[in-house]
């Protein structure tokens, strides 16, 4: 089997009003991605998506796009979409960093080769752990009041955990929190994520008021630079701290267990760089004793369905924390034909071959922007 | 002074053939750049350059300049551009990363303060603290006699410090070293460049057999997140090492003193995100006892000059256990500018005209643009 030829789609889907979504990054109301599919010479396509969030991860769609049809498309052409390590060597000479190009890259292949041998991505990457995933629904960092309707809202729909999107000013986030916590009972776990938005003197504030209201984990209290800082409220807060955007590389989990800035990591395909890395970092952060939980950059279908089959396949899980395996529920549309395998509370792997998910034609159309 | 417009300009330079470099990261044998041009409402123009190679910066040309168009512009359009500290954070909102594209947004920010004040940059930096910088002539990896025969003509050129790249194999980077080091006499400083090619095993492996080849300095033996690794040949080798890959913008900086992975760091305009920030990562570098060179993503000439500006301003440069690698006009049969900067083998001077102090030759510019 070897690559023909490989496309690049640039998309923009708006997000749903219901949730408003916003962060301590700022508020995004539409957002880019890249599709992309891998053709084998056996006429077999396997699916990627790359998520395009400039503010965040740098990568755009535009040079994203051109890096595909360019040099890029070329030197895949002819490789083997089964062997990962020529596949990797490929993408080390085509550029360097973007993590979410890889990861997409990765994707698809996984996706062609898995239909190939009809099986499921998941098996390829090692085997199945589980099929059921456990999720958490995220609110944003908005006005106290609306966010507790959007509580409210919840209710009835299965979501057992919630994150609450703070780090945009600390008495609006103890209240933000509050908010939810009234609205939702004893019952519901909360989670918050800072995103970097506090300062490591209004942390510890802040932290005593979560505690009492008994949020479970903190997630990227303090800039992703601030490795002693974070250190440094572990010892005053019961809530499991957790690194996201300090947590791309292998060394980066390696330096949070040298410098004990974090209980748990969060990892996902895009920003660790592939599926595979993925699990290698999942598996290293276990056995340096910490805890693993995987986020998300708000994929569409393509994107979630990957992230399903990463989780699935991972040996490690936290039990605290579960995924943020949500990314479609935010968008007028997926992408994809049929996106039931995201629930409310809780997600599935997409059931068939490879990533187990098909593009929707009519919906690419609408959202492509390259036409 | 308002900015009205951010102009930008694929160009495609050939290095000449005799001289184009191959190292542990690959072959650069052109230079896909883009060209940037800041417009204001007072008809002065600053001028900046993205030095974008894909393998190396890991930015391209089309990518620069779609983060231009749709994110930089926007958000500079209308500002004034005497305010560079605060359009650089303003440009660091709009997008994360792409380093070198920020950098020549804010180099041009620099060229119009200059050319608005009718002073060189680097009088704005604080002014000259010393008249110019020592370099050393980069040599390519290569067979043996082919390295030692680049490494004869830049001597001829009147080079008396050079580097050669090594980090694949070490028997045959062992044998280059030797067979430069053979060319060029014992009077002449020569490092090594392994691009971060090694392993940590070889790195160690090479000390003695580059010491007896009296290297003077390593550079980026290991990969650049292995800061343990950096600090390991550190502890081996009597000679200065070198971080390059492992440093970009200061944070980076940061790391590899608190690391104690490098003796001396090498500072890009480009990797650090702009002149501002290359400064912040010399200071981070002086305050804790390293030193700092001027690294080489082979600059055309308004990169360059950025560069001199950045070297004769800036306390802390340690060209004399590591000269600069300001010497893409060795590389290069043309360029882009009307007048060749102050530079020769061995030492490069400032311009001392307004600004950059560098005028772009437009028929050369029309001649390399790659997009038409």
């Amino acid at each position: 089997m070897r690559i023909r030829r490989v496309s690049a789609i640039p998309v923009r889907v708006p997000r749903t009003a219901r949730f408003l979504p916003k962060t301590a990054h700022g508020e995004v109301m539409a957002s880019e991605y890249v599709l992309l599919e891998i053709e084998a010479d056996n006429g077999a396509v396997g699916l990627g998506e790359v998520t395009c969030s400039p503010r965040w991860n740098g990568e755009e769609a535009a040079g994203t796009v051109a890096l595909v049809h360019g040099p890029l498309g070329q030197a895949l052409k002819g490789l083997d979409p089964s062997s990962w390590p020529g596949i990797s060597a490929c993408l080390d000479t085509a550029f360097t960093a973007r993590p979410f190009l890889r990861a997409a890259i990765e994707m698809a292949c996984l996706d062609l080769v898995a239909r190939h041998y009809e099986q499921s991505a998941a098996q390829l990457l090692g085997g199945v752990c589980r099929d059921q995933i456990a999720t958490k629904f995220v609110l944003p960092a908005r006005d106290p009041r609306l966010v507790r309707a959007m509580a409210e809202d919840l209710a009835g729909t299965g979501v057992r955990v919630v994150k609450v999107k703070v780090g945009t000013g600390a008495d609006g986030d103890i209240a933000r929190v509050s908010a939810v916590r009234s609205a939702l009972g004893p019952g519901v776990t909360i989670t918050v994520d800072a995103n970097e938005g506090w300062q490591p003197e209004e942390a510890r504030r802040i932290l005593a008021n979560l505690d009492h209201l008994g949020v479970a984990a903190v997630e990227q209290p303090l800039s992703r630079a601030a490795w002693t800082a974070s250190a440094g409220l572990r010892t005053l807060s019961s809530a499991a701290i957790v690194g996201d955007e300090s947590i791309w590389t292998l060394p980066d989990v390696f330096r949070s267990a040298q410098t004990g800035a974090f209980d748990m990591v969060s990892l996902y395909p895009g920003k660790c760089g592939g599926l595979r890395a993925t699990l290698v970092m999942a598996q290293s952060a276990a056995a340096l004793g910490l805890g693993v939980t995987f986020g998300s950059n708000l994929e569409l279908g393509v994107g979630a369905a990957a992230l399903a089959h990463v989780i699935a396949a991972s040996p490690v899980l936290s039990p605290l924390v579960p995924a943020d395996l949500i990314g479609p529920l935010y968008f007028e549309s997926s992408l994809i034909t049929d996106q039931s395998f995201i629930g409310w509370g809780t997600a599935a792997v997409p059931a068939g071959a490879g990533l187990g998910v098909r593009l929707d034609a009519d919906a690419v159309a609408k959202y492509r922007t390259d036409r | 002074m308002k900015i009205t417009d951010i102009e930008t300009i694929p160009v495609v330079v050939p290095l000449s053939p005799e001289r184009m470099i191959r190292g542990a990261r690959g072959a650069h044998d052109r230079s896909p750049f883009l060209i940037v041009r800041v417009h204001t409402d007072e008809g002065l123009a600053g001028l900046g350059e993205v030095s974008c190679t894909p393998r190396w910066s890991g930015e391209d040309a089309v990518t620069a300049r779609h983060v231009c168009d749709a994110y930089l512009k926007p958000s500079l359009l209308g500002q004034d551009p005497a305010d560079v500290e605060r359009l650089s954070g303003v440009m660091g909102q709009a997008i994360v990363g792409h380093h070198f594209t920020k950098a020549a947004v804010e180099m041009a920010l620099w060229d119009l303060l200059g050319k608005a004040l009718a002073v060189p940059v680097y009088r704005l930096l604080g002014g000259q603290i010393r008249p110019g910088a020592r370099t050393k002539f980069s040599v390519t990896a290569a067979e043996p006699s082919r390295s030692a025969a680049v490494a004869r003509w830049a001597c001829e050129q009147g080079f008396t410090a050079m580097k050669v790249k090594v980090g694949t194999s070490l028997p045959d980077d062992v044998a280059r070293v030797a067979a430069v080091r053979d060319a060029i006499g014992a009077d002449v400083r020569l490092g090594v460049d392994a691009n971060g090619g090694w392993t940590r095993a070889t790195a160690a492996a090479a000390v003695a057999p580059l010491a007896a080849a009296q290297v003077a300095f390593i550079e980026q033996p290991v990969p650049a997140r292995d800061l343990p690794g950096m600090a390991d040949v550190r502890h081996r080798s009597s000679v200065p090492v070198v971080a390059d890959e492992s440093v970009g913008v200061p944070e980076d900086a940061q790391d590899v003193v608190q690391a104690a992975a490098a003796d001396v760091l090498s500072v890009y305009v480009g990797m650090a995100g702009g002149i501002g920030a290359a400064r912040r990562v010399a200071a981070v570098a002086s305050s804790a006892g390293a030193g700092w060179t001027i690294g080489s993503n082979l600059e055309l000439g308004i990169g360059l000059a950025a560069h001199i500006h950045l070297a004769v301003s800036t306390p802390g440069l340690d060209d004399e256990r590591v000269p600069c690698d300001i010497i893409s006009t060795f590389y290069y049969d043309d360029d882009l500018l009307v007048q060749p900067l102050p530079i020769r083998a061995g030492w490069a001077q400032p311009p001392t005209g307004p600004g950059l102090g560098v005028e772009i030759d437009e028929d050369k510019l029309a001649h390399y643009r790659s997009d038409d």
